[in-house]
């Protein structure tokens, strides 16, 4: 991703916070909280609101969307590189979302897999399964893991 | 104004000043977790997940 990041702040181990700064000031938040799977923690990302509440459906449409995410993968390489065992896993709050997730993973797919070895979660939600991410497939993904590449 | 009366306004509002410290607090604890409806999602879709351990390790 050739958009230079956002500087962020670190407020404790799992969490990140920077500010995105397009059409308005918006506060945003990445937070790492570990799952049942063994070493596997959950990429949650939003929106800190006035009231001090989290909205991680908000489309905000602040005209910085590629600075954002290069922001997020900047931030999911600096925890990974302090928890390189750690697979990352995340989804969208909506389907649309996770295809605009798979869409950025696809377009700077060369970029990432330097860092990362990234796999997609496909299948009904029910009875599903991990295989590598394929940018070229058509497959429509549920859900993400990525692992640093060491 | 007396200096005996001055002294006393200036304790008073130097208690003033010392008792009305605003506590500016972090908007969100450490210890919270921020996407709870997430995590459940993702425990979710990972608990059927067939394959994971040959992914993650047991």
């Amino acid at each position: 991703m050739t958009y230079v990041p956002y500087s962020y702040k670190h407020p404790s181990a799992r969490r990140y916070v920077f500010i995105s700064m397009g059409k308005k000031r918006i506060e945003k938040v990445v937070d790492f909280v570990p799952l049942k799977a063994k070493n596997t923690m959950n990429f949650g990302f939003g929106d800190l609101m006035a009231d001090g509440s989290i909205n991680y459906k908000a489309n905000s449409n602040n005209g910085d969307i590629l600075k954002v995410m290069a922001t997020v993968v900047d931030i999911m390489k600096h925890f990974t590189s302090m928890h390189p065992e750690s697979f990352i896993f995340f989804t969208g709050s909506t389907a649309e979302r996770t295809r605009l997730y798979e869409r950025i993973l696809k377009t700077y797919y060369t970029l990432f897999s330097k860092d990362f070895i990234v796999y997609g979660i496909a299948g009904p939600e029910n009875g599903n399964k991990v295989v590598p991410f394929d940018p070229q497939s058509g497959i429509e993904y549920l859900a993400f893991l990525i692992k640093r590449i060491n | 104004m007396p200096v005996d009366k001055k002294n006393t306004a200036r304790k008073l509002l130097k208690k003033r000043k010392a008792t009305t410290v605003v506590v500016i607090e972090s908007r969100i604890a450490a210890e919270d977790t921020l996407f709870p409806e997430k995590v459940a999602k993702a425990n979710k879709i990972l608990s059927h997940t067939k394959n994971l351990e040959s992914i993650i390790g047991k």
